[in-house]
């Protein structure tokens, strides 16, 4: 990287930081920027691969293609308040595809394939194993029990949502827990490129400086 | 001792965020070089690569994002490396919009990816071992499209027809492929189902660590082969493949920010105890 590309990823690191100090212009302005390149980056890649998996063929003569390019004037149109109904066709197919795409998938992958993987024999080849399947097995029945709102479990039964709620703290905590460290890995990915750079330096002793005046004028105030 | 706690409970959060800035800091400056033990997961993807016959397709899914940046960069480019270093066939695409930018930067090195991957010094040629086929847009209907036609691109990323590419003969539909790997933060579901579901293609993944416990119940059913998880998931291929990089050095700062995210949930949860003993609210 260059000079001016280490000292731009120093500030605009430093600017989208800066919310964890305060609310402030310099925080929305990074925002922005990245908003706006995320759009312009899908925009591209969406064109090139437009221009690539069905331009390309429809000038070779496969004017299948064409339907492509006819389906995608609607979601243009949807800008102008007489023609915006319009996209409501191209968006209708998109749906009704994605869903029957989606639905033929999911009864197998989320339902049958993760019932099939709840319901193992209890005795395993070794003990560590068979006492992982009764853990499975007693958290597969409490939190099931936990989300059964058809009936009020009441007398000595009410233990098993109980411990089904046990159960869903601790994936809670897992998942937290993970989403913390991975948190953590992109911050100190970025942080390890701070510390490395040379002109990112100069880009954190400017942002001190400017985050101490900042203390020093809420003091005076 | 009581009162001190429920100061610390009352105490601005931004010095919290100080605090560990400046712990996290310190590994940076000065390495601890703490161990790095690799887990079953990470053993088990290592083995089943290396268990692959010669010529066998690897289709690499990279859809990693900049939001995710070290954690499944890491990931990509310590397999990529695995992947090059064996004489099997890779195929990499893209399914989201930043996979491009982000395969690049793994051959150009740079921040969240390391040192340059130059796959000639595994003597890997572009074409004949590797190919890149770029972004295809869609979400499933494009996994599905793919699966089916792995033709679909026409050309590869940078224009060349398929036609020209001799590794594309090795590839052509799902059924060819040997393994999936694929480095995402969304969609694991939609991929289970069209790829494993429907070709019963061994699939890996590398997810970041929000995504990691979803992965265990699709690897306990047998869904999902194996996993990647975060950094960690990374340092420990990195230990495994003995391609040392970002990721192992990296593992000292993320050991130093967990302590302190630990210490501060322990001393969260004194103060709530204190202040309920006490009955306050």
């Amino acid at each position: 990287m260059g000079a001016i590309e280490n000292l731009l990823f120093g500030i605009f690191t430093l600017a989208i930081w800066s919310l964890v100090y305060r609310e402030n212009i310099v925080y929305r302005i990074a925002e922005y920027f990245y908003t706006g390149f995320a759009a312009a980056l899908i925009l591209v890649q969406g064109w090139e691969s437009a221009k690539k998996i069905a331009l390309a063929p429809l000038l070779k003569g496969e004017y299948i293609w064409g339907l492509v390019f006819i389906l995608a004037i609607p979601f243009i149109l949807f800008f102008y308040k007489r023609t915006r109904p319009l996209y409501m066709i191209p968006t209708a197919l998109l749906v009704g595809i994605g869903t029957g795409i989606g639905m033929r998938g999911a009864i197998h992958t989320q339902i049958i394939g993760q019932l099939a993987g709840s319901m193992r024999p209890l005795i395993q080849a070794t003990p560590l194993d068979t006492l992982n399947t009764i853990l499975i097995t007693i958290g597969t029945f409490g939190a099931l029990s936990y989300f059964l709102f058809t009936t009020n479990i009441r007398g000595p039964l009410k233990v098993i949502p109980r411990i089904g709620r046990i159960f869903i703290m601790a994936g809670l905590g897992g998942a937290f827990a993970n989403t913390g460290m991975g948190r953590f890995a992109n911050m100190s990915g970025v942080l390890l490129n701070l510390w490395n750079k040379t002109e990112a330096i100069y880009v954190i002793a400017g942002a001190l400086i400017v985050i101490a005046i900042d203390v020093l004028r809420q003091r005076m105030k | 001792m009581i009162m001190s706690i429920k100061k610390l409970m009352e105490i601005d959060s931004r010095y919290l965020y100080l605090v560990m800035l400046i712990l996290v800091s310190i590994p940076i400056i000065q390495p601890l070089g703490l161990p790095i033990r690799p887990s079953d997961y990470a053993i088990k993807v290592y083995n089943f690569i290396e268990s692959l016959p010669p010529e066998s397709v690897v289709v690499i899914d990279a859809a990693q994002t900049a939001g995710y940046g070290a954690e499944l960069q890491t990931q990509y480019v310590v397999i990529l490396k695995h992947v090059l270093k064996k004489d099997l066939k890779l195929i990499i695409v893209s399914f989201s919009a930043e996979g491009p930018m982000l395969v690049d930067m793994a051959y150009e090195g740079g921040i969240i990816s390391g040192k340059p991957v130059d796959p000639a010094k595994y003597g890997d040629v572009y074409g004949e071992d590797y190919v890149y086929l770029g972004y295809i847009p869609g979400g499933e209907t494009a996994f599905v499209s793919f699966a089916r036609d792995c033709w679909m691109t026409k050309t590869d990323a940078s224009g060349t027809p398929l036609e020209e590419l001799p590794i594309m003969q090795y590839c052509k539909t799902a059924e060819d492929w040997n393994v999936i790997i694929a480095f995402t933060g969304g969609n694991h579901e939609q991929r289970i189902a069209q790829w494993y579901n429907a070709y019963l293609v061994p699939l890996i993944f590398g997810v970041p660590g929000v995504s990691a416990p979803r992965m265990y119940s699709y690897m306990a059913s047998g869904q999902v082969y194996s996993m990647l998880s975060s950094l960690i998931g990374a340092a420990e291929y990195e230990i495994l493949t003995n391609e040392i990089g970002l990721a192992a050095a990296l593992m000292d700062v993320l050991n130093l920010g967990q302590l302190c995210v630990v210490a501060a949930v322990i001393i969260g949860n004194l103060g709530y105890i204190v202040t309920r003993i006490r009955g306050g609210k």
